[in-house]
């Protein structure tokens, strides 16, 4: 096989069109075609409509749950301090430490 | 324009009995399928009709390649699209009884020419299926002359190059 020829194979061969091409294709010539778009243009509109219609221009808002107090430990104890939402907006700190000092070293100010 | 129309008629059909089969080849190559082959061909010609007015039908010819070329690689692109979604079927796996060289060298000519960029694959099978010069080609591909021979020849290396690949050297 010269370096410009292709193998002889049925992927490159010529094949014959199915018949009756020319009398199908007046058929299709014949048959009015379809503007879907026509179709499409109303429906569109018709759809925009309704949306308009059914949907509330300026919808009621929520029914929003009356503020509820909650005490918030992390800021202290006997602290008068509520939060005045559902959650409080920040985790809580951690416990603080209590730091004890046994054993501790008798330490003076005495200078003979 | 009315009275126009007998005559565009007849020139579409002419220019359908002469080009059906190099038209038909090309758009296979595209879409490897007899119906949507066929389809191709034919949304072309309605194409063409639609726009009979304005078609120069001395010089329809190339046009209606271009065209094909157009409407078989919106076919072919809409096709791996729905194979990807899973929409399309995968195309058939090698017959079991393909032990015939003949067989097996087709189906990878066919890989080869798949695996084609569209630039070669268009000259390769204009070359390859239709009755144009290569003038012609150029003018239908929008390319100078020259592209033609050379795209051709790139196309060939590439599915021998392929074929060496796979075997079939």
């Amino acid at each position: 096989m010269a370096d410009d020829e292709l193998p002889d194979v049925p992927a490159l061969r010529v094949l014959e069109p199915p018949p009756g091409g020319l009398e199908t294709l007046r058929e299709r010539l014949a048959t009015p075609r379809r503007r879907w778009w026509l179709v499409a243009l109303p429906v569109a509109a018709a759809a925009a409509i309704a949306l308009l219609v059914l949907v509330p221009r300026h919808p009621e808002p929520p029914e929003s749950a009356p503020p509820t107090a909650l005490r918030d430990p992390a800021v202290g104890r006997d602290v008068p301090f509520y939060w005045v939402a559902s959650t409080p907006g920040r985790t809580p700190p951690p416990p603080s430490r209590v730091v004890s000092i046994e054993n501790a070293p008798v330490v003076s100010t005495y200078t003979p | 324009m009315a009275e126009a129309e007998p005559a565009q008629r007849l020139a579409l059909e002419q220019l359908y009995v002469a080009h059906e089969r190099g038209l038909y080849n090309v758009a296979y190559r595209y879409v490897w399928n007899a119906d949507d082959a066929r389809d191709v061909v034919h949304d072309a010609f309605a194409r063409l009709w639609r726009k009979r007015d304005a078609v120069d039908w001395d010089r329809a010819a190339g046009l209606a390649y271009t065209i094909v070329l157009g409407i078989a690689r919106n076919r072919r692109r809409a096709f791996a699209i729905r194979r990807a979604f899973g929409l399309a079927p995968e195309p058939p796996p090698p017959r079991p009884d393909a032990a015939l060289a003949d067989a097996r060298l087709d189906a990878a000519v066919r890989r080869c020419i798949d695996e084609l960029p569209d630039r070669l694959r268009s000259v390769l099978v204009m070359c390859q299926f239709s009755s144009l010069d290569h003038a012609q080609i150029a003018a239908a591909l929008g390319i100078a002359t020259g592209t033609v021979g050379s795209r051709r020849n790139a196309a060939i290396a590439q599915i021998r190059a392929t074929m060496k690949e796979l075997g079939h050297g």
